[in-house]
């Protein structure tokens, strides 16, 4: 029986990552600390979606991080298509959105800073523990 | 006979509990477990799953926007990769076909503009001696490491 909780003990052991703090980095950069992991969660915009155009000028809005001084994309929109004002008709548009995939890692000595319309990135800190 | 019977009954029960006890380390020795190690950025410099390790791939991280709406009748196709064990594999595809037309010169003549995006899935789990890097479009592939412990 002892053998058996010992095992389960090993087990629970395992975890070294402790949980630290949660950040908001904005447009100042910041640097993950030595002994130290970030987590980001999210990203929160300082903008809403491009509102739908008026005419035939396609839209391509793209939003950003500062990663390692690489900005970086976390969102994209891209509106295409012909709104006729006269006929009050449209021909074929077409609206995509992309967004970065999370939850990303980044180990301590990674510099990040939000770049264009990103208002907040949603960090977790955590300690690392042997 | 019955104070027999009632040390018979907890003999049994002692060997049961050892058969299970052993059955359990038994069990817990063979199995593997994972212990978190670091993180990592890995870019296009080739790196190496180390012996006695896993990588966990959890995101790409891109160094392009997807692409603007095109201005002609030109189709965009471009894929984005990683290079795994030195084959070119691809983990994000943007097709983007149709045209703008500027409605004062020929309204008549727009297409019908379609985009399409494919992006790989994760996480990724890669074994022991895999080697990976950034490939086209791709800044960083994000890594968790772990230890196999037994």
């Amino acid at each position: 029986m002892l053998m058996l909780i010992g095992c389960q003990a090993g087990i629970l052991s395992a975890q070294n990552l402790q949980f630290g703090l949660t950040k908001l980095v904005g447009s100042k950069q910041d640097t993950v600390p030595s002994g130290k992991i970030w987590k980001i969660e999210s990203f929160v915009y300082s903008r809403t979606l491009a509102d739908c155009p008026g005419g035939s000028t396609s839209i391509n809005l793209s939003d950003s991080i500062v990663l390692n001084g690489f900005n970086t994309a976390v969102r994209a929109q891209r509106f295409a298509g012909l709104w006729h004002p006269w006929r009050s008709d449209t021909y074929g548009p077409e609206f995509f959105l992309w967004e970065q995939k999370t939850p990303m890692w980044l180990p301590s000595g990674t510099t990040l800073a939000a770049g264009t319309g990103v208002r907040y990135i949603s960090i977790l800190e955590f300690k690392e523990t042997p | 006979m019955k104070p027999l019977k009632c040390i018979d009954s907890v003999k049994n029960s002692c060997l049961l509990i050892v058969i299970l006890a052993t059955i359990g380390y038994t069990h817990q020795v063979g199995a593997q477990n994972l212990q978190f190690g670091k993180s990592k950025l890995i870019d296009s410099k080739t790196d190496t799953v180390p012996v006695g390790k896993v990588w966990k791939v959890e995101s790409f991280m891109f160094s392009k926007a997807i692409t603007d709406c095109p201005t002609n009748t030109t189709p965009v196709n471009i894929t984005d990769s990683i290079v795994l064990n030195g084959n070119k594999m691809p983990v994000r595809a943007q097709r983007f076909v149709g045209t703008i037309v500027n409605y004062y010169v020929n309204a008549t003549s727009a297409s019908s503009p379609e985009f399409i995006i494919w992006e790989q899935k994760t996480p990724m789990w890669l074994p022991a001696k895999t080697t990976l890097s950034a490939g086209r479009g791709v800044l960083y592939i994000n890594v968790l490491e772990f230890s196999e412990t037994p």
